[in-house]
């Protein structure tokens, strides 16, 4: 076992050496197939076939060799066993901080030049430079960058849903749109027994008690304050949201709408898709979810509709999260920030196969026929549009095994090179190409009244991975506590003690010094 | 006094019968509404507990079934169980009757040495390089020879091979047979029951396997069906939370897919305890002996 | 010389002994022989992978190259917020478990042999071991609406009898129960096969003499069949305290709630909230060495107890 280790070791070592002493334009025995094409070798947490349709057009596009590793489950154990035998792909597809940082710190990845981005990849390097210049910051270790960072080109927008029936069986005519008028519509639904049982038995709202960031984020929105997100004091200091003042007048809010009846007790074991269940089956009035599954201007809207019946689209309508009593509005966002591509140790001096891979990184966000195949395959076989006559407006209709089953999806290659893009899309501006004008405006509205992302973009500090999950479990539990009254907002300021001994001051510290270095600047 | 006694037999009966009665009722109700979910469609799941579908909808069966990857992982799946089973009685019984036997030298040196490895373990990694630098990855025998032998099963066999009686052995042994002959012609015939638990153990473990083969095996043509039912209900998952541009409405919901394919995957193992299941039948040894 | 010469001839009478039993041994060390390869091979060659409990382990360097760092994960662990009450919940809701849980299937494996072989017997056993095949997360799910106290099935009953519903899942003293409850459901007809197999071995002859004698089948059970399973239920006892540390993470992690946490937060979840992602290998490894300890030593004292009980008649 020994021996075998140090003399594969030794060949990694020797490999790396070698790639080096060569410089960038002879051809490496391993790197190259025989008839002189570039091979790369990429690894990402979605299932792939080899050879599929969109490798084989990638391949022929670009004039390289692709090996591809695509593992759905277990994606960080599988990776860790294939480093461990000094198997490496040359990029990977790696979703957060907390699993990079420490391969960065090992030896697994390469070092990037910014130059070389910019260079090969020039409409990313513009994209992310737009967005925000510190995100290049969230990729560094030391001081040199090891995750190419990406980013979301559109944001989830939120809506409230109502049961518009109920609205109008206790009189009110307008759709809520202040916390204010949430209030009196929860009051007369609470009271008004607008599912005319008898009894005033319906529960307004429900929560999900046990997740950390989604516990009641649109109210805490409507109050200026994101639990669980770095942002700035009245005296311009680094804070979590969990410990500020308003998060606690927030709390109280709750904690009045719960002993009022407003929230049902059952939020402590909710979660989004029984919340969903409970209003679509009539048994709360209100609840938050994606514009995109209310609304009939998307194929996915449409059709979500459709499977509910008639009855119930009749019934909804949707409006804005609530606007608390300092004009705050909004929920959770994750930000620009979406994931990373890293390079495998042993490309640290092939700066050429890093160039080839930067260019087709590029193209597979900002080049509309390259980015259309990765994602659904060749029109016709993966995809036609939903009106022929319309267009790409009307939107993309995925053949029906492309959309639900993985092995077919991993047949045709799709998906799997979203590696290196975020999401469906990563440039709004293509993506907009293929949806419905006027939902494209709607959404504008709605992601204008959503603005809470992270001050540090969700930056790990080198504190995060010691302290995060327990002070995570602490919000989770205490605010559940504080709402139902089990414990009272009288110990707020000893909540707030145990939360900064527990890491939060650490942490806190840190956040600081990253903002002042990276941020402020 | 005869009566009395009867009495009490009678009682017996009803007390076994009943408690028998009233555990599988607590079963089959929710197996019975995992079935329910199984077959409805997105538009009638409720919260409540359904005793009746309302609408019955087969999608998420034929979502399960009708995919041919599914048979062709089934395929390997059933092919790993059986050869693993076989594989692993092989390796039992042969380390666990020696281990049984008092006169035999090595016996306490190698018990200590299965029961150590009832609590160490290398951890993923070392174990992952370890069946690479065997050879074994891309074949079967990384998912069968790993499982083979567990400190559990041996010190069970062992301790079975124990309570049989000890002149059976002892006559063979005059009759010149020797150790071989005694454990495949004597000593295995009279362990049906404890062989049969094994057996049983072995197939449900490799039936449900599904980490070992995403380490070892790279290609998925040679993928267990566990992989594939995980892969499918992330899939769903992830469609029903509605990612932009998928079409949320054509997947039947993710609670029709996690009921099927639990159903799915159960009934194989149904099939099989019947055959097993004779071999827990009372009075086997006496056969045994008298024979 | 004399004395030389008789160690000398010592010696040689132990290699002769040695030899001579090797010889006559020889069919059980061939039996032995697959088994042992299988050890070396499969289970003490990667075992050395323990060593990186003691080491701050780095991929690339592997087991050879990574830094020792002594005890230091270990640190980590013990000096941990609320290590302590912790380890409290761990082993109260293990030994719960083991309390109810354990006697069960046993008391199943008996009343299941009691019955008259036939179509009964048989559905009854089938059905009885599936739960065995559901995972944590769909009992839970099931869990979810069942006892949910406006939809459930069981407050829907409870409020027929007039009673006030309950939120099972939120309720700080219902949380341990339900835990046994819900593994006594799942695991019940399962372990009870090693048992029946056990009975299955029975001299049936005994039983026979023994209604000749007048016993009546309560009796036969608690004199004949109960004691018969004795050594089975020690080994299958030894071999489960080893486990003790391990309060079942699936169950619980599935399970619990904001409200319950206090009760549910046992070693498992523990290590999970450290925060165990992102490559770091050496703090998990020091956890279950730490955990493979506390269980040797469990068995080991048990092991020596049932001896001491069953005067040398059952051990490992």
């Amino acid at each position: 076992m020994n021996k075998k280790i140090v003399s594969v070791g030794l060949a990694a070592v020797l490999a790396v050496t070698t790639l080096s002493a060569c410089g960038n334009k002879s051809k490496k025995s391993g790197a190259y197939t025989e008839d002189g094409r570039m091979i790369i070798t990429m690894s990402s947490n979605v299932a792939i076939n080899d050879n599929t349709p969109v490798e084989q057009y990638l391949e022929e596009k670009y004039n390289v060799e692709i090996k591809t590793y695509g593992y759905g489950t277990s994606y960080y154990d599988k990776l860790a066993t294939m480093f461990a035998s000094k198997e490496i792909p040359d990029v990977m597809f790696i979703n957060d901080i907390s699993n990079w940082e420490p391969l960065a710190s090992q030896g697994v990845l390469a070092p990037i030049s910014l130059d070389t981005i910019k260079e090969a990849a020039p409409d990313h390097y513009k994209h992310i430079n737009e967005k925000n210049e510190a995100m290049w910051e969230l990729g560094k270790v030391n001081g040199e960058l090891y995750a190419i960072p990406k980013s979301m080109g559109q944001e989830y927008n939120t809506v409230t849903v109502w049961n518009n029936n109920w609205l109008k069986a206790v009189g009110i005519d307008k759709i809520p749109e202040t916390l204010e008028e949430f209030e009196v519509a929860f009051d007369k639904i609470k009271n008004g027994d607008p599912d005319g049982n008898g009894k005033a038995d319906t529960y307004p709202i429900s929560g999900i008690g046990g997740n950390y960031y989604r516990q009641f984020d649109w109210l805490f929105g409507a109050y200026g304050v994101m639990p669980e997100m770095w942002t700035l004091d009245e005296d311009g200091k680094v804070i979590n949201g969990t410990v500020t003042n308003r998060a606690k007048e927030a709390l109280t809010k709750l904690n009045e709408w719960y002993n009022k009846g407003y929230i049902n007790p059952e939020f402590l074991t909710d979660d989004q898709s029984t919340i969903q269940t409970r209003f679509i089956k009539q048994g709360i009035a209100t609840y938050n979810t994606s514009l995109n599954n209310v609304t009939d201007l998307t194929p996915s809207g449409r059709s979500m509709l459709m499977a509910e019946g008639e009855e119930y689209a009749s019934r909804i309508a949707y409006g804005p999260l609530p606007e608390g009593p300092y004009g705050d509005r909004g929920d959770w966002l994750w930000g620009p920030l979406s994931n990373f591509v890293c390079f495998g140790v042993h490309m640290k001096e092939d700066v050429e196969k890093q160039k080839v891979i930067l260019k087709i990184l590029n193209d597979l966000n900002y080049n509309e026929e390259v980015a259309l195949m990765a994602a659904y395959g060749p029109y016709g076989e993966g995809y036609t549009f939903y009106d022929e006559e319309v267009g790409k407006t009307s939107g993309i209709k995925q053949v029906e095994k492309y959309a639900t089953d993985a092995n077919a999806k991993a047949e045709l290659g799709i998906g799997f090179f979203n590696l290196l893009k975020c999401g469906e899309w990563a440039d709004k501006s293509i993506a907009d190409l293929y949806q419905n004008p006027e939902y494209v405006k709607e959404q504008e509205k709605y992601a204008s009244w959503n603005s809470y992302n992270d001050l540090l973009m969700r930056a790990n500090m080198p504190s995060t991975l010691q302290y995060a999950q327990a002070l995570q479990q602490m919000k989770i539990n205490n605010y559940s506590s504080f709402i139902n009254g089990t414990r009272s907002l009288d110990e707020w300021d000893k909540f707030v003690e145990e939360y900064m001994n527990a890491g939060g001051a650490v942490l806190q510290q840190e956040a600081q010094e990253y903002y002042d270095r990276v941020i402020k600047k | 006094m005869k009566i009395k006694k009867l009495g009490s037999d009678i009682a017996l009966d009803i007390f076994c019968y009943t408690i028998v009665a009233i555990l599988c009722l607590t079963i089959v109700i929710p197996f019975w509404n995992l079935f329910v979910t199984s077959v409805t469609p997105k538009s009638e799941m409720t919260l409540e507990f359904k005793w009746f579908p309302t609408v019955v909808d087969w999608g998420a069966w034929k979502t399960v079934v009708t995919s041919g990857y599914l048979w062709l992982c089934f395929k390997n799946t059933v092919v790993r169980t059986l050869l693993a089973t076989v594989v692993s009685l092989f390796f039992l019984s042969t380390f666990a009757y020696p281990i049984s036997r008092d006169e035999f030298p090595a016996r306490r040196f190698l018990t200590t040495m299965i029961m150590v490895t009832m609590f160490f373990t290398g951890g993923l990694i070392p174990t992952y390089l370890n069946i690479s630098e065997l050879g074994l990855m891309d074949t079967i025998w990384a998912l069968v020879l790993p499982g083979a032998m567990s400190a559990f099963n041996v010190i069970l066999l062992k301790n079975f091979f124990k309570q049989l009686p000890g002149g059976l052995v002892e006559a063979a042994k005059i009759d010149g047979a020797n150790d071989v002959y005694i454990l495949f012609r004597i000593v295995l015939p009279l362990s049906l029951p404890i062989l049969a638990t094994l057996a049983l153990w072995q197939l449900v473990g490799n039936w449900n396997a599904w980490f070992d083969c995403l380490l070892y095996i790279n290609d998925r043509q040679q993928y267990v069906l566990q992989i594939m039912l995980r892969e499918l209900q992330e899939t769903v998952a992830a469609i029903t939370e509605g990612g932009a541009g998928v079409d949320a409405s054509q997947a039947p919901p993710s609670e029709a897919i996690i009921a099927t394919s639990n159903l799915f995957v159960i009934l194989p193992i149904i099939c099989v305890y019947p055959f097993l299941q004779k071999y827990f039948v009372k009075g086997l040894t006496v056969g045994g002996i008298k024979g | 010389m004399r004395v030389q010469s008789g160690v000398h001839k010592l010696k040689k009478t132990r290699w002769e002994k040695f030899t001579t039993s090797c010889y006559q041994n020889k069919y059980l060390y061939l039996l032995a022989l697959p088994g042992f390869i299988w050890l070396v091979l499969f289970a003490y060659k990667p075992m050395l992978g323990v060593l990186m409990a003691f080491q701050d382990y780095n991929i690339i360097g592997g087991l050879w190259d990574s830094p020792w760092v002594g005890f230091k994960h270990f640190q980590t662990f013990f000096s941990g917020k609320d290590f302590a009450p912790i380890m409290g919940n761990t082993i109260k809701i293990s030994l719960l478990q083991l309390l109810f849980g354990f006697p069960m299937p046993i008391i199943l494996a008996i009343i299941f042999n009691e019955l008259r072989t036939g179509a009964y017997k048989k559905v009854t056993q089938t059905i009885s071991y599936l739960p065995h095949f559901l995972s944590w997360i769909t009992i839970a799910g099931m869990m979810t609406t069942i006892l949910s106290p406006s939809t459930g099935l069981v407050n829907n009953v409870l409020v027929m009898f007039g009673i006030e519903p309950i939120y099972f899942l939120a309720e700080k003293s219902m949380f341990v129960p339900i835990l046994i409850i819900s593994s006594i459901w799942k695991e019940i007809g399962w372990s009870s096969v090693i048992y029946l197999a056990s009975l299955a071995g029975l001299d049936q002859e005994v039983g026979e003499a023994a209604t000749i004698d007048g016993c009546t089948r309560f009796q036969k059970i608690i004199y004949i069949n109960f004691p018969y399973l004795m050594s089975t239920v020690a080994i299958m006892l030894i071999l489960r305290v080893g486990g003790i540390l391990n309060a079942g993470f699936d169950q619980i992690f599935n399970l619990y709630s904001p409200a319950t946490y206090d009760v549910a937060d046992v070693l498992d979840t523990y290590v999970y909230r450290l925060g165990i992602s992102g490559f770091q290998y050496s703090l998990s490894t020091a956890i279950g060495l730490f955990k493979s300890v506390v269980g040797v030593i469990m068995v080991v004292v048990t092991n020596w107890l049932t001896k001491r009980l069953s005067d040398g008649e059952v051990s490992l």
